[in-house]
């Protein structure tokens, strides 16, 4: 049925003050052949009403100036729109919007975001057989949401109320249950589709495992002869001949380091864990402890305050210790007087590790390279190393649910910093 | 070379690796005595004495199986598994010369009684101190059992 069809000329007052719900709801409108007076506040829906005399209101509750509920009240308590139905939009959220509804003289609720279907069904019924307000108020109290509530309406109006909302609840319950069964699908999807990176996870595993042997064999083939060439035929080659075979090699090596880098960084992506109360104290001690010869050599000045334990795996944690702490004794050998500090404190509910040294730094603008896979900030004929120790240590903080970052200066040292949830 | 007194089986299905291991046991005259096979297979037959190795004597040796892992036919940890499963080779020390450094292949290695596990470095000179650092030490320092000797 279509507004030429009941004969209706009268326009639906929409009082809705999110524009966009507004337009939404006109849209709506104009498309079944209703004519459309908008309003922006209870104040304005008002003086609206008076002005144009609609067929319908259908009104917001929550809105600046004037709310649905009082607009409502005043149209009921005017003789000339006592009787115009009035369609109140709620999120169904509060159930004593019912009772102020009730109260305020409103004929039937519909539940935002609505269906249009039923919204429309809604308006037609009331339009057809508008609601009449001719009855006595009755008194009752209602218990909701465990207050009770005092009500005065008309019986009718209080029956049309409950069986709007009923219905409306069956709409959301029927809604809710579609919204299930989708899920229930997607949930089997969700499981094929971790069965599937569980099967790609599982080549990228065997793909590492080829890298690691297969690439390998024919770099040794290659260091090897050229190796043999260099000591077999010394003699029957110049020192340019010489130097160009060790080329060779420095690259060979080179490629060495990077499939073994690789392949650590891709273990500790797929490496199980084993979660422990960790003593990072003794942990990091124990790392230093391994770079005792660089330390006394170098007289390198260490510093250390006590670490509060963390909960995570021990080996990867050590992982991260070591490539923190050897990063931290390479940028430092330009340094006559190098200064490494370990450090920790709590902020809110992260516990944060650092280490700070005096070494080569770097420009902060390129903080955010630190962490990446291959990336370096320096020559590698300044510092070598393939970059790929802050990417580890990345990962596996991530791994921990914690995050790492960086504060440094060129040539004035950096500070590296892990916080793990604790 | 004749199958008499074997001091090192080297299984290796690599050329390049093989003609490298020798070579750098050869520094330290070590691979006089070398029998080299290509699979997993071959490396049974020669250790049992069957298949193209069916007139040699078990007692011959080898001293040491250098094994690698990953081979055609039968792999290395089946051959592995083999040799320590039998009463006749359970004694013949296996180093394990692997490409790789999977923790998992350590730790199969290890469970099945391997005696030593390496892996190969890409750098000749380090690769060629290990070979013949492992050729010395299981040839002349380690003092193994007679072969066919009861306990």
């Amino acid at each position: 049925m279509t507004a030429e069809s009941t004969g209706m000329q009268r326009p639906i007052l929409v009082v809705e003050d999110s524009m966009i719900q507004a337009e939404l709801l006109r849209r709506l409108l104009v498309r079944q052949g209703y004519p459309v007076t908008l309003a922006q506040d209870g104040e304005a829906g008002l003086a609206a009403a008076r002005k144009e005399l609609p067929g319908l209101i259908i009104s917001d509750i929550n809105m600046p100036v004037m709310d649905g509920f009082e607009m409502c009240r005043a149209v009921r308590e005017d003789d000339t729109l006592k009787n115009i139905p009035v369609i109140l939009l709620t999120m169904l959220s509060d159930a004593t919007d019912v009772i102020h509804g009730l109260n305020a003289g409103a004929d039937y609720y519909v539940t935002k975001p609505f269906n249009e279907q039923y919204l429309i069904s809604r308006i037609e019924m009331v339009l057809t057989r508008p609601p009449e307000h001719r009855e006595a108020k009755v008194e009752m109290e209602l218990n909701v949401g465990g207050t009770m509530h005092r009500v005065r309406a008309e019986p009718q109006q209080i029956l049309n109320q409950f069986i709007s909302i009923y219905e409306n609840a069956v709409l959301q319950n029927r809604e809710l249950m579609f919204a299930q069964e989708q899920l229930t699908k997607l949930g089997a999807t969700l499981e094929d589709r971790a069965h599937e990176l569980e099967e790609s996870n599982k080549d990228l595993e065997s793909f590492a495992y080829s890298v690691s042997h297969d690439l390998r064999v024919p770099l040794r083939a290659i260091d090897g002869f050229s190796s043999i060439v260099l000591r077999r035929y010394e003699d029957k080659l110049d020192d340019e001949g010489r130097r160009y075979l060790n080329v060779v090699r420095d690259n060979t090596r080179k490629m060495g380091r990077l499939i073994d880098d690789i392949l650590a960084f891709s273990r500790t992506g797929r490496q199980g864990m084993s979660l422990s109360n960790v003593n990072m104290d003794a942990l990091a001690r124990e790392v230093l402890e391994g770079f005792e010869p660089d330390i006394v050599r170098r007289d390198i000045f260490v510093e250390i305050s006590p670490l509060p334990a963390a909960q995570g795996d021990l080996a990867m944690l050590r992982q991260v210790w070591v490539n923190l702490l050897s990063n931290a004794i390479k940028f430092t050998c330009r340094k006559t007087s190098a200064t490494v500090q370990l450090g920790s404190y709590r902020e809110g509910s992260e516990l944060v590790y650092f280490i700070k040294d005096n070494g080569a730094g770097f420009d902060m603008r390129y903080s955010e390279k630190l962490f990446g896979v291959f990336q370096r900030l320096h020559g590698v004929e300044e510092f070598e190393g393939t970059g790929i120790g802050l990417a580890i240590v990345k990962r596996i903080v991530c791994r921990h649910g914690g995050r790492v970052w960086a504060e440094g200066m060129v040539d004035e040292g950096a500070t590296f910093y892990f916080a793990l949830p604790g | 070379m004749d199958a008499q007194n074997v001091e090192i089986l080297l299984v290796e299905d690599n050329p390049t690796d093989a003609e490298l291991c020798t070579m750098a046991l050869q520094e330290r005259n070590l691979a006089n005595k070398l029998v080299w096979v290509k699979d997993g297979e071959q490396a049974l037959d020669f250790l049992f004495a069957s298949g193209i190795y069916a007139g040699r004597k078990m007692e011959n040796g080898p001293k040491v199986v250098l094994l690698d892992l990953r081979l055609p036919k039968v792999d290395g940890l089946e051959v592995l598994q083999r040799i320590k499963a039998d009463e006749r080779t359970r004694r013949i020390p296996v180093v394990v010369l692997a490409s790789s450094r999977e923790d998992r292949d350590v730790v199969a290695s290890y469970d099945l009684g391997v005696n030593s596990y390496i892996s190969k470095p890409v750098d000749f000179d380090e690769f060629s101190k290990v070979v013949s650092e492992l050729g010395l030490y299981w040839l002349l320092i380690n003092h193994p059992p007679a072969l066919g000797a009861q306990g």
